[in-house]
């Protein structure tokens, strides 16, 4: 068990207690830590939702939302402090895999090996990464709390990613509070588990679980359906990128696709490159995604599909824009094509303000591409 | 820092920033692992970022915490107390320039500690290894070389606090008390303007200033703030006046009884201390501290959902009192005074003490009967002092929640 408090004693008053309990400052203090996790993105906005009443006794709460930056972390722990706050909800968004530091991609990745039915598969791959395509990983994570005190649960028998297990089952048998981590379907499995891992570790107080993963879902488990290996990246040398896509296309190496439909999820073949991600992006709403969907607009002038050159030009004028970060850029910039019989990405990165071609292919064709590439003498970027 | 063992968990302080922690169970086995081996983790992490444990542990203090570990397999606590109090209250002096109407104190003799005595006192209290020091009185800054009172609890790493209600503070002695190390000052104000003050407090004018002049400084402070029924709907100017001030917290503090006035004129009504609580649950912006007589506010706002340690009468569990004659007694605010000259005799042995302990199978009245009784206990020295008794459960508690009811 592990417990403080904070405060200085002051005479005549006996000893003198706060108004913020140490169960609300533990949950102030989860929340500070898990805000602080290397995977957090601190870029993204923190949406905030409370319930609030002004009488202990009332039934009435009134709801009240807010958005906060990460450096206004401060009144956002006040908030959820405040003894007339019963819930409280927030959302923040993970940092994509491609834009993780390389010592907490390492950590990540390597996570994988205690993944079950994985432990095998993990070491074959070369330079992973998860869908490029718009249904890819839907990386938001939220902490919701409630300060209603939960019964005793008796025989709770505990399941998926479990992480003090002493504790989890103690803690159960009072009366006891729930932090709740919740992710959409497409989340990661190796981020929840960093998540829980991290939080278990620094509050061993705290029991976990939760988050199935089952039949050992490597590639597609029923909670965590999005795999950080779906994808193989081939970074191309070249700088000249309407040349090589020529050279791709020309070869019969690459099949340019596009999605049609009101939704977008037919994909037929066409003639030149479609910007598959960009594919409803009339309907993208500005303040969503913070003024960006007006600089797309602006770009794109209502045009999505492209002969090499103008997708190379359109490729120029993407990178130039400074809100668009390393993820959006690649995002926006990637078109379905077909290798073999297989749905890939031909895409570009940035590096220190160069632009990089780069095909994402599925794991299994990884070889088999690199090696037609080579046998076109077009190089691959170590 | 100081680490104490106590039955089966190591206590912590650090008197920089006030944390006291209670590590036991797996948790200690990791510090232990981390100590003897260096095998870190988050939980180590954690305790470094709380200033639990130094960052760059020497050996000397390495070998201080691992022998602190090893003594919480045989240590002993009384019932429901720790082994050694966790703080003791001080009051060096009972002379107070102020006439205050609501004053609990006898200040009809003028009678200062001496140092030598009180050098005494906190070496003792050092050797027990007691975490916190809080000097009252009296007015304490009457005391001439109180800086050195302070000087000398903070050489031996323990906190010191000091209640007063501003009289006397200067520029100057401030200084002197920074430098001496003082943790914190709290400064008594029952009312946002003179005339809500006077009708509780004397010095108004000095409580001010003073608080002007730590605003201004670098030491942390604070306002005592009495809740009555004729300052209770001030509370909210006194909460906006603290933050204009920067100061860290408001303390609120039951009205107790005084020789000077008639209690149950004063004391808050039901639907007073109804509003109270709904005005305290809407601050945002400044530490809201409650005395510990208090307890009921915490249960009203949060039930049950209370760790016992953090809430309810620590008097005899958490803490102790030693008046001007170098006396123990459980509280301020009660009569029983002991004779007894060793600190730890007193806190093991007394049995004035031994019946606050007993308080959960001794009390009668509507405590008794009511769910909270474990986390709040009511304030035995109002008890005492209306019905002379400290058995006697509170009459008319406006949280009363009878477990029949429950």
């Amino acid at each position: 068990m592990f417990t403080y408090w904070r405060g200085y004693e002051i005479d005549g008053s006996s000893t003198a207690y706060n108004i913020v309990v140490p169960q609300r400052e533990l949950i102030s203090e989860v929340l500070r830590y898990f805000i602080s996790l290397k995977i957090i993105d601190r870029k993204s906005d923190i949406f905030l939702s409370y319930t609030e009443r002004e009488k202990s006794a009332s039934k009435e709460f009134e709801c009240k939302k807010g958005k906060y930056k990460h450096d206004e972390m401060e009144k956002t722990c006040e908030i959820l402090e405040s003894p007339a706050v019963d819930s409280f909800f927030i959302n923040v968004d993970c940092i994509h895999p491609d834009k993780l530091y390389h010592q907490v991609r390492n950590e990540l990745y390597s996570i994988s090996k205690t993944r079950p039915g994985a432990e095998d598969r993990v070491y074959n791959y070369i330079n992973p990464t998860v869908s490029p395509f718009r249904f890819g990983p839907d990386l938001r994570v939220t902490f919701e709390f409630s300060f209603e005190e939960e019964q005793a649960v008796e025989n709770h028998e505990p399941e998926g990613l479990v992480f003090n297990r002493e504790a989890l089952v103690n803690n159960l048998r009072g009366r006891h509070f729930t932090i709740t981590l919740g992710c959409g379907p497409c989340f990661i499995y190796e981020y929840a588990a960093y998540i829980n891992s991290k939080l278990a570790e620094r509050f061993p107080e705290i029991g976990i679980d939760g988050g199935l993963d089952c039949e050992g879902g490597f590639i597609d488990g029923c909670t965590y359906s999005c795999s950080l290996y779906e994808y193989e990246r081939i970074t191309l040398a070249s700088e000249n990128i309407a040349e090589t896509i020529k050279i791709l296309m020309g070869e019969g190496l690459i099949f340019p696709q596009k999605n049609v439909g009101r939704y977008g999820h037919e994909i037929l073949p066409c003639e030149n490159l479609f910007l598959f991600n960009l594919y409803n992006v009339d309907r993208w709403l500005d303040e969503i995604i913070g003024g960006k969907s007006k600089a797309l607009k602006g770009i794109l002038e209502g045009k999505k599909e492209y002969t090499p050159e103008e997708y190379e030009c359109i490729v120029r004028k993407l990178s130039e824009v400074e809100m668009f970060d390393s993820v959006d850029f690649m995002h926006y910039c990637t078109c379905c094509v077909k290798i073999g019989d297989n749905n890939c990405a031909l895409t570009c990165i940035m590096e220190n303000g160069r632009v990089w071609m780069e095909l994402r292919v599925v794991s299994e064709i990884r070889d088999d591409v690199v090696n037609k590439l080579r046998l076109h003498n077009i190089s691959i970027k170590e | 820092m100081i680490y104490r063992a106590e039955p089966g968990t190591l206590m912590m302080f650090n008197a920089d920033n006030g944390i006291t922690a209670v590590v036991s169970g797996n948790e200690l086995y990791s510090l232990k692992k981390y100590l003897e081996a260096g095998v870190e983790n988050e939980f180590i992490y954690r305790l470094i970022d709380l200033k639990l444990i130094p960052e760059e542990i020497s050996e000397c203090e390495r070998q201080e915490i691992l022998k602190e570990i090893e003594n919480t397999e045989s240590i002993s606590a009384p019932l429901r107390s720790f082994a050694v109090p966790e703080s003791i209250h001080i009051d060096i002096t009972t002379f107070c320039p102020l006439n205050c109407p609501q004053c609990y104190k006898d200040t009809s003799k003028n009678i200062e500690m001496p140092f030598g005595k009180f050098s005494d006192i906190i070496d003792r209290a050092k050797a027990l290894k007691v975490f916190q020091i809080a000097l009252g009185g009296g007015e304490p800054l009457t005391v001439g070389n109180l800086p050195a009172f302070v000087k000398k609890v903070v050489s031996c790493k323990m906190s010191c606090t000091i209640t007063t209600s501003g009289c006397g503070l200067t520029e100057e002695l401030l200084d002197e008390l920074r430098e001496s190390g003082i943790n914190h000052i709290q400064v008594s104000l029952n009312g946002s303007t003179k005339e809500i003050n006077s009708y509780s407090r004397d010095g108004f004018d000095e409580a001010v200033s003073s608080l002007n002049i730590l605003s201004g400084s670098s030491v942390q402070f604070g306002i005592n703030w009495v809740a009555r029924r004729d300052n209770v709907k001030d509370f909210e100017n006194i909460v906006n006046y603290a933050k204009e001030l920067k100061a860290d917290n408001i303390n609120i503090l039951r009205y107790k009884p005084s020789v000077r006035e008639d209690y149950g004129k004063n004391l808050l009504t039901k639907e007073d201390f109804n509003l109270l609580v709904a005005a305290i649950r809407k601050v945002r912006g400044i530490k809201i501290k409650i005395d510990s007589a208090f307890s009921n506010i915490l249960c009203h706002i949060y039930g049950n959902r209370i760790n016992p340690i953090n809430c309810g009468c620590g008097a005899g569990r958490r803490f102790m009192m030693i008046d001007p004659l170098g006396r123990f007694k459980p509280c301020s605010h009660m009569s029983l005074v002991s004779e007894e000259q060793d600190m730890l005799q007193y806190w093991l042995n007394s049995p004035d003490i031994a019946k606050l302990r007993q308080i959960e199978e001794c009390i009668y009245g509507d405590c008794k009967h009511c769910s909270y009784l474990k986390v709040c206990r009511g304030c035995r020295a109002i008890c005492e002092r209306l019905q002379n008794d400290i058995n006697a459960g509170e009459i008319n508690c406006p949280v009363l929640n009878r477990k029949e009811m429950v």
